[in-house]
């Protein structure tokens, strides 16, 4: 059974199965402590509220880009633990996000110990 | 091999590829495509996905799956069985055709060849026509445990 792990993660995406999918696969790795969000300006104010340890956002959604949500986070708290979710094909927007302070990046459609070991390993869980 | 032929052999490898690693013991079968032209499609009941296509290749993407196996694929990829659609699960269908074009022009055969894909847009319904008078239409069946998907792929027009 995994570890239980109280690490409270903000999950943005505009596909409502995708947020899904991420909270059912971290939580088969001991993560509960979620917050949803379907879009950046969402995100933005789940953020400032809710201070989450971690956030996973989707590179592609309509209106504002997880690249944008990406930076107005980031200029909030520079220190901020973000994974970008990118589909095949995003390897240019994949380094922009790199670049500009994510930390990880996990690749859809995507293993829940692939997840797992990335959210792990921005929270410094080894 | 000309761009369309290209488009289509990659959707037709992208559809298994990623159908069996987001839905676990699943094994897709790929059936002859057919060219239909100057036709009116009158499609039964069922999920309807469009997705546009623009760039240097221009049309559309239309994923059709009846009740049955669009209730079945989305209860794979839900893990669980699926009586009637709800948010979620269209929600799975629309992300699995989402997941499936953007990796079919992102595949090493078309990554240079710049084209684009639209979000995807989803209908239910008992009737769908679909003209074809301009669009050269392949349809691209596909097989999976006793159900079927169905691909048409408009291609409008090609930049070369």
């Amino acid at each position: 059974m995994a570890e239980i792990n109280d690490e409270k993660i903000l999950i943005v995406d505009d596909a409502m199965f995708m947020r899904y999918t991420i909270k059912k696969a971290l939580g088969a790795g001991g993560y509960y402590n979620f917050v949803e969000a379907s879009d950046v300006l969402e995100a933005v104010e789940h953020y400032k509220n809710e201070k989450p340890d971690l956030v996973t956002m989707d590179i592609t959604m309509p209106g504002k880009s997880g690249l944008d949500g990406l930076k107005e986070i980031m200029e909030i708290d520079s220190t901020a633990k973000i994974v970008m979710v990118s589909a095949a094909g995003q390897k240019p927007k994949v380094i922009e996000a790199l670049k500009n302070g994510a930390k990880h990046f996990v690749v859809k459609p995507f293993k829940e110990e692939d997840i797992i070991k990335i959210v792990n390993t921005v929270l410094g869980k080894g | 091999m000309g761009l369309a032929e290209k488009f289509i052999v990659s959707i037709q490898n992208t559809v298994s590829s990623v159908i069996e690693k987001s839905v676990p013991d699943l094994k897709v079968k790929i059936l002859d495509r057919l060219i239909v032209k100057d036709k009116e499609l009158v499609l039964n009941s069922g999920t309807f996905i469009i997705i546009g296509l623009t760039g240097k290749v221009k049309g559309r993407i239309i994923y059709l799956l009846d009740p049955v196996s669009s209730k079945m694929l989305a209860g794979r990829m839900l893990m669980e069985k699926i009586e009637e659609h709800n948010e979620i699960s269209l929600s799975a269908l629309c992300e699995l055709t989402n997941i499936i074009s953007g990796a079919t022009i992102s595949c090493k055969e078309l990554t240079e060849e710049k084209i684009e894909i639209s979000p995807p847009t989803l209908f239910q319904g008992d009737t769908v026509s679909v003209s074809s008078i301009k669009d050269e239409v392949y349809l691209l069946p596909f097989e999976f445990e006793n159900c079927k998907m169905l691909i048409f792929v408009a291609i409008e027009s090609i930049m070369e």
